[in-house]
């Protein structure tokens, strides 16, 4: 059994309990650190549920990990940090974290990555046990053949060689909780939400002096779209980043036809060409090694053929021709009946149920799949259904293995989704792509990394390409791909390519003045 | 619901409550997954009927811009249409107080919002000298 030294601190205080470690010249019996800390705050993600006043309480705990044939000996933090309001100073939500930052390293040039995913609503357990954590659930992604519980297991492609990483629920989530007289629901919207991730984020640099540390976001999903708002709030607040990852991006909600039923399909039909190789359906169809260069035809065709076709349609409902759907079904597998009628605008929900008579495709991975009416297909998206049940019972083991517990429950997925004000500027969805050209604007040296999987459809990865392109020129902004789904790190394979891109981008980001 | 306000004194029973623990605790209830519905969903009353309008390049670059002029504007509270480095600071603004020297190139101590236009073409241009 490995041996951990454990510490319990209260950041604000300065306090340090248990903490005596190797001691024992104190004349007595060396009082031996407590193993675990029992939170007895009690926390809801309720809509009208605020905590009355909050601790900034912490347990801390030594680990190593290997790392490419290193040896990195880490701390990890769990607790909470209280975010204030910059102009009032007054509290505002106490924030549930985990925290790892290598065990020497200088707070001035050490970089440091906070990590989140979206929904919104939702905890970060995927992130934090599935990509660049000390440890990952091995799900074998894309093959459903070995249910959970998933093995958890040192991740030897971990971002902790190259970065400090500090995993964080946002309010209406995990262990997060507004503090009174706000509540959770205060939170819950698009300038709101990001406001109150600025306050914690310059709350966590401030109490651990991470001030000169080169700063990272890594958000997905639902967090790209926070990610773009937080980095222009941050730089205008004066906390400068260093770079922006942006996993399974939605930058912009108008140009999701999954969320606005009349937008231009246009940017899926690659995702579905895509697809169609995986089951070998197209025609004709590539090998995998040649699926990247099969899929650089299906974006033009999508952008010189498909998507003004579905611009003719949608404005004065134009059929397609027999020649075009036929091409569609040769491109995608998807029958050639399906594009003819009612509606050329392919919607993903559509493409899932219809592209394999009989069968349901994951929305979040179409390489995942199952028969209509077994268990994996009840649930919507077979991919979703075959993880989620092994992430939940997983994130709370597993900070309990870190020391902390509490009889609380940790939402995963919560209600904030319903209640969230999606109004941002004029819109009543969110387009952010203004608010990453002002952070691009604010901080000219600041790097975005957009990470994509072939095989979602929830966030298709050529809409991504569109909507990034609306930047002006900018050679800090760099896409890659890879075979998978919305979390694209799920699949092992993939996993090891985006450490390597991502290892490259801190290298490059690291450059700056 | 009843709530407890950690004192360092509760803290201390918390932490004596749990040394004893030798023996294997229960282990913790997995997490709870309260709704069906997943990124990126938008409830329907929320969705618009038709995409708003998506701006790009020199449009877009204007509109970025418009919203940093007004940003600055907020935080001009007595409407002088110039900031001093703690007017920037006390509205929220520390980009502008920590570039303030270099945005403030008439030495007035204080700085419009086309002293930090010109700040920023200058950054941009500067960085796109760099090495990539």
């Amino acid at each position: 059994m490995p041996l951990f030294r454990h510490c319990l601190i209260l950041a604000s205080l300065a306090w340090v309990a248990g903490c005596g470690g190797g001691g024992g010249d104190s004349g007595g019996t060396p009082t031996p650190p407590p193993s675990a800390f029992s939170d007895p705050v009690t926390y809801s993600t309720a809509a009208t549920s605020s905590l009355p006043s909050a601790e900034e309480l912490a347990f801390t705990s030594k680990h190593t990990l290997a790392i490419d044939g290193t040896t990195y000996a880490y701390t990890a933090t769990v607790g909470h940090l209280t975010a204030k309001d910059p102009g009032s100073g007054a509290a505002e939500a106490s924030f549930f974290y985990v925290a790892y930052t290598l065990d020497g390293a200088s707070a001035n040039s050490r970089p440091i990555t906070f990590f989140y995913n979206g929904g919104p609503g939702s905890a970060t357990a995927w992130l934090h046990l599935g990509s660049f954590g000390p440890k990952r659930l091995v799900t074998g992604n894309p093959s459903t053949a070995t249910p959970a519980p998933f093995p958890l297991v040192d991740n030897g492609h971990s971002l902790l060689d190259v970065s400090d990483l500090v995993f964080v629920d946002a309010v209406g989530a995990g262990w997060s909780e507004a503090i009174s007289p706000n509540v959770n629901s205060s939170f819950w919207g698009v300038d709101v939400d990001a406001a109150v991730f600025r306050d914690f984020v310059m709350r966590y640099v401030a109490v651990n002096a991470r001030q000169d540390s080169p700063k990272y976001l890594f958000g997905e999903s639902y967090g790209t779209t926070r990610s773009a708002v937080l980095a222009k709030a941050l730089e205008l607040a004066g906390v400068e980043l260093r770079g922006v990852v942006l996993q399974s991006s939605i930058l912009n909600y108008n140009s999701n036809c999954s969320v606005v039923l009349n937008a231009n399909c246009e940017g899926n039909l690659p995702s579905y060409a895509a697809t169609g190789a995986w089951y070998g359906l197209d025609s004709p169809n590539p090998a995998p090694a040649d699926v990247p260069a099969y899929l650089v035809n299906a974006r033009a065709f999508a952008a010189g053929v498909y998507g003004p076709a579905v611009a003719q349609f949608l404005s004065n409902h134009t059929p397609p021709s027999a020649q075009l759907t036929a091409s569609l079904a040769n491109l995608t597998g998807y029958a050639a009946a399906n594009w003819a009628a009612p509606n050329i605008n392919v919607h993903a929900g559509d493409f899932v149920r219809k592209l394999i008579p009989g069968t349901l495709l994951g929305s979040y991975d179409t390489r995942v799949s199952a028969a209509n009416g077994t268990p994996l297909a009840a649930g919507g998206d077979p991919s979703s259904t075959f993880y989620e049940g092994g992430f939940a019972s997983a994130i709370t083991s597993y900070v309990a293995s870190l020391g902390y517990t509490t009889p609380s429950k940790y939402i995963l997925l919560g209600n904030a989704i319903n209640g969230w004000n999606f109004r941002h500027g004029a819109n009543p969805v969110p387009d952010v792509v203004p608010d990453l050209a002002a952070a691009l604007t604010l901080n000219p040296d600041l790097r975005v990394l957009s990470l994509n999987g072939y095989h979602d459809v929830v966030t298709p990865f050529y809409q991504t390409e569109i909507d990034l392109a609306r930047l002006p020129a900018n050679p800090n902004v760099t896409t890659r791909f890879y075979f998978g789904g919305h979390m694209t790190y799920l699949d092992d394979a993939s996993q090891a390519q985006e450490k390597a891109d991502l290892e490259a981008f801190y290298a490059q980001s690291g450059n700056a003045p | 619901m009843s709530r407890i306000r950690v004192t360092g004194a509760t803290l201390a029973l918390a932490i004596a409550a749990a040394m004893p623990t030798a023996r294997a605790a229960d282990p913790p209830a997995p997490a709870v997954i309260e709704t069906p519905y997943r990124d990126p969903y938008v409830p329907p009353q929320s969705r618009p009927p038709q995409p708003a309008e998506a701006k790009r390049g020199a449009a877009l670059q204007a509109q970025a811009q418009g919203e940093l002029a007004a940003a600055f504007a907020a935080a001009d509270t007595a409407h002088k249409g110039t900031l001093t480095r703690d007017e920037a600071r006390a509205g929220g603004l520390g980009y502008i107080a920590n570039h303030f020297d270099d945005i403030d190139t008439a030495k007035r101590g204080a700085v419009s919002f086309d002293d930090v236009v010109r700040y920023l073409d200058a950054r941009r241009a500067a960085a796109a000298t760099r090495p990539r």
